[in-house]
C-alpha cells in the first residue's frame, strides 16, 4: 500500500454545525457588545469634560428608546459573559486546597457571584451618592 | 426492538481511491455491543478489507478513537443501543489525515508530544542511597487527573484550533506537558517553557473548552493550558522586564 | 528552536478585562440603561463630575473603560481568525489600537476635569 493521506479542509461552517462550537462563538461574541458599551462609556467622559450642558444631553440619550434598547442588548450580552466567565475561572487555577481538601469548582463559582453582588452594590452606592 | 443496525463506514484505500466514501454495514443488534463489536463483525464476517484501530476494548489504551455520529469517541466505549433507528455514521478523527478507512495518521500529534519531554526531567541524577522520591497526597493530587491522558486524540478531533492551527501543539501534548511541570519530582519546567511558550503552544488555545468535553479519562487539558498560560505570562514578564539574556 | 511568544502582552490585560467586564459591566449597563431611564439614579453632572475630580477616580473610571475595551479588541480579532474573516497583524492593529485609542481618550478627557 502506498502511502496517500488524505486531508479533509475544516468547513467554513465549523461553528454552525456543532451547538457546543457554537456556543463557543456566541461566548466570543458578548465582547462586541462589552466593547461597545466601552466606547458608549468613553462617549460619556467626553461629554462629562465638556461640560454641564454636553452631560445632560448624553443622560437624555442614554434614557432615549434607542439608548435603551442598546444598552438592554448589551446587557444580555454582558450577563451571558458574567456567567460564562466565571464559569470559567476555577479551570485557570490551581487546585485550591483547604485543609488538604480540594475546594469544589461549583464553590469558587459561587464565591465569585458573591463577589459580583458586593461589587456592584458598592458601585450602586457610589453612583447614587 | 430492532434486529439489525446500519453502520454507515467512511472507507478510503490510497491505492484505489482518489477520495473517501461512505459504505453501508448491516450488523445485528445486541444490546451489550459497543462500536468496536459492530467493527470487528464487519471485519469477520461481511468485509475482511476493513481498516481500523483497536486493542484493549476497556477504554484504556487509546487505540479506538473515532468520529461516531459526528462525535470524537472512543469505539470501545460507544454503545449501539444508543443509536438505535437510523444509520450510524462512523469516521475517522476529524483533523487528522486519513491513512486509510478508519486509521489516521498520528506522527504530527507524536512529533509535537516528543517535543515536550513527556518524560519526567530530574534535577540531578539520583543515587539510590538516597532513597526513593517521598511525595505528599496533595502533591499527588497536582498533577494526578493529567497523568490519566490515555493519549486517544479524542481531544485534537474535538478542538476547532487543532485544525485552524496545524502548528497548534494541542490539548493533550500539552496536558502532559502540565503534568509534568506539576509532579514534584520534576525540574523540567523551563525545559518545556520552549513549546509550551512559543506561539503555537498554549498561545493557539482560545479555551473553547470542547477538549476537556470529551475526554474520556476527564483529564481536562483546558485547565491545563490555562493554567499554563498563567505561569507563560510570569515566565514572559521575567524575561521582557528583568535584565538579562533570556530570548 | 520556537521563540517565547510576547502573546502575554495581550493576554494579560485580556485576562484582567475579563474580570473587570464580569465584575463590574453589568451593574455599570444596569445603572445608565434602566435604572437612568427609569430615575432611580440621578447621575447627575454635580455627583459624575466629584466622582471624577480626583486623581484616583480618573485612573478607576479609565481602567473600567480600557480594560474591558482591550478584553473585547482581543476577542474580536481572535474570533475574526476563527471565522476565517481576516485575522491577521492588519485586523491586530485595528482592534488593539482603537481600545487604546478609547483609553487614552477616556483619560484624557478625564484629565480636563
Amino acid at each position: 500500500m502506498t502511502r496517500r493521506p488524505y486531508h479533509r479542509p475544516l468547513p467554513s461552517n465549523w461553528w454552525r454545525r456543532e451547538p457546543r462550537l457554537f456556543r463557543y462563538i456566541v461566548r466570543e461574541g458578548t465582547s462586541v457588545f462589552v466593547g461597545l458599551y466601552a466606547a458608549i462609556l468613553m462617549d460619556g467622559m467626553i461629554r462629562l469634560a465638556q461640560g454641564r450642558a454636553a452631560w445632560e444631553s448624553y443622560l437624555a440619550a442614554l434614557s432615549s428608546p434607542w439608548g435603551v434598547t442598546v444598552q438592554l442588548i448589551c446587557l444580555g450580552f454582558a450577563l451571558f459573559h458574567t456567567v460564562t466567565w466565571f464559569g470559567v475561572t476555577p479551570k485557570a487555577m490551581p487546585p485550591l486546597l483547604v485543609k488538604g481538601q480540594p475546594v469544589p469548582a461549583r464553590l469558587i463559582v459561587r464565591g465569585h457571584f458573591v463577589l459580583w453582588a458586593a461589587v456592584s452594590l458598592l458601585v450602586l452606592l457610589i453612583l447614587g451618592g | 426492538m430492532s434486529e439489525t443496525l446500519t453502520l454507515r463506514v467512511l472507507r478510503y484505500d490510497p491505492d484505489r481511491d482518489a477520495e473517501p466514501y461512505l459504505q453501508d454495514y448491516v450488523v445485528p443488534y445486541r444490546e451489550e455491543w459497543v462500536v468496536l463489536d459492530a467493527l470487528s463483525y464487519i471485519k469477520e464476517e461481511l468485509d475482511p478489507t476493513l481498516a481500523y484501530r483497536g486493542s484493549c476494548h476497556m477504554a484504556l489504551c487509546g487505540s479506538c478513537g473515532m468520529m461516531i455520529d459526528r462525535q470524537p469517541k472512543l469505539a470501545c466505549h460507544t454503545f449501539l443501543r444508543d443509536y438505535v433507528g437510523r444509520p450510524l455514521l462512523i469516521e475517522p478523527l476529524d483533523h487528522f489525515p486519513i491513512e486509510r478507512d478508519l486509521i489516521v495518521d498520528q506522527d504530527g500529534f507524536l512529533e509535537k508530544l516528543a517535543s515536550l519531554y513527556p518524560y519526567l526531567i530530574a534535577e540531578h541524577e539520583r543515587t539510590v542511597s538516597e532513597g526513593e522520591y517521598r511525595q505528599l497526597p496533595a502533591q499527588l493530587a497536582a498533577f494526578r487527573p493529567f497523568a490519566q491522558c490515555i493519549n486517544c486524540l479524542l481531544c485534537y478531533a474535538a478542538c476547532p484550533q487543532v485544525a485552524i492551527n496545524p502548528d497548534f501543539a494541542g490539548p493533550a501534548a500539552l496536558a502532559l506537558a502540565h503534568r509534568y511541570n506539576k509532579d514534584s519530582r520534576d525540574a523540567g519546567e523551563l525545559a518545556r517553557a520552549e513549546v509550551t511558550d512559543s506561539p503555537h503552544g498554549v498561545w493557539d488555545c482560545t479555551f473553547v473548552g470542547a477538549c476537556s468535553e470529551v475526554c474520556p479519562k476527564q483529564v481536562d487539558p483546558a485547565a491545563a493550558i490555562q493554567q499554563t498560560k498563567i505561569s507563560a505570562s510570569f515566565r514572559w514578564l521575567k524575561a521582557r522586564l528583568l535584565p538579562g539574556d533570556k530570548p | 528552536m520556537p521563540r517565547r511568544s510576547d502573546e502575554p502582552f495581550v493576554w494579560m490585560p485580556f485576562a484582567a478585562g475579563g474580570m473587570v467586564a464580569a465584575l463590574v459591566t453589568p451593574v455599570l449597563i444596569l445603572s445608565t440603561g434602566v435604572l437612568l431611564p427609569l430615575g432611580v439614579l440621578d447621575l447627575s453632572y454635580d455627583h459624575l463630575h466629584a466622582l471624577a475630580s480626583g486623581w484616583i477616580g480618573k485612573l478607576i473610571i479609565t481602567a473600567l473603560v480600557f480594560f474591558p475595551a482591550w478584553h473585547a479588541a482581543h476577542r474580536i480579532q481572535a474570533t475574526a481568525h476563527d471565522l476565517g474573516w481576516g485575522g491577521g497583524l492588519g485586523l491586530k492593529r485595528v482592534c488593539y489600537g482603537t481600545a487604546t485609542f478609547v483609553g487614552l481618550v477616556t483619560l484624557i478627557a478625564l484629565a480636563t476635569i
